[in-house]
């Protein structure tokens, strides 16, 4: 079930930037039925860039209509729209980094598991098994 | 140049399980490869799962060899065996639980954008467009 339905209160008043205003509401319910499914961890990836595209096209059809009718909070605005999408980079950013540590990790034990077991633990077993007609 | 090239110094004198090193060897060098071009962490996920099925493989019919045979070290290499399995699936509970975290952050972050910016700030602009014919 979705967690925020569009409604009237919700309207700008302006169709175009309405229908987008429910494009972000669908990516708010889709991450919401996610995580109450215990399966965020599958589509955040997509939520996130999904979140860039979208906000490149819907922040640019309100800034342009800005510049066009000389809103007078337009600067004020523009730093809003700055705002949000550094913190969903900075979310992105975080995330790829400790994805980042996690592979050096996963290759550090690698490295561990040829030296130790392939090169030692599973060479012990050679003799035996040939002697055994295994080869 | 890939980096983890098998040699005939890891040979195990089994041709079976020479075989299966091989493809960890593989396994080892994509990473590798994804690594040196700043795919570490895209690609992390797959090629954890990529171990997943080959350590189930590999270590099922080394095992199997072992207990055919009577190997009197079979008890150590399968703790070894358990211990690799559970290390991967601990890196990969690690990459849900990170990106959990990222879908939490990201959930409240656009909870409160819809709140403070959407139904706020964005509500400003309604009646100045509309005066000027945009709706």
């Amino acid at each position: 079930m979705a967690i925020i339905n569009w409604s009237s209160n919700l309207s700008v008043k302006i169709d175009k930037i309405d229908n987008q205003h429910k494009k972000l509401i669908s990516m708010i319910n889709e991450l919401h039925d996610a995580m109450k499914a215990g399966q965020a961890n599958d589509i955040i990836g997509k939520i996130l860039n999904d979140l860039i595209n979208y906000t490149a096209e819907h922040f640019k059809t309100e800034e342009d209509l800005m510049i066009k009718f000389k809103y007078p909070d337009y600067n004020q605005h523009k730093i809003e729209h700055t705002k949000f999408v550094q913190e969903v980079n900075n979310i992105k950013k975080d995330l790829e980094a400790q994805k980042m540590m996690l592979s050096l990790k996963v290759m550090n034990f690698l490295k561990d598991w040829l030296s130790n077991h392939i090169m030692k633990s599973d060479q012990k077993y050679s003799n035996f098994f040939n002697s055994n007609g295994v080869n | 140049m890939p980096l983890f090239v098998w040699k005939n110094d890891y040979s195990v004198k089994v041709n079976a399980m020479d075989n299966q090193h091989k493809q960890l060897f593989a396994i080892m060098d994509k990473l590798h490869e994804y690594m040196k071009v700043g795919k570490g962490s895209e690609m992390l996920e797959s090629i954890l799962t990529e171990l997943s099925t080959y350590t189930q493989r590999h270590f099922g019919d080394e095992e199997k060899l072992m207990a055919q045979h009577g190997y009197p070290g079979i008890e150590d290499q399968k703790r070894a065996h358990k211990q690799f399995i559970d290390k991967i699936s601990e890196y990969r509970n690690d990459i849900k639980a990170k990106k959990l975290v990222s879908a939490v952050q990201t959930m409240d972050f656009l909870k409160k954008w819809l709140l403070n910016h959407i139904m706020v700030i964005d509500a400003k602009y309604a009646d100045f467009f509309n005066q000027k014919g945009v709706n």
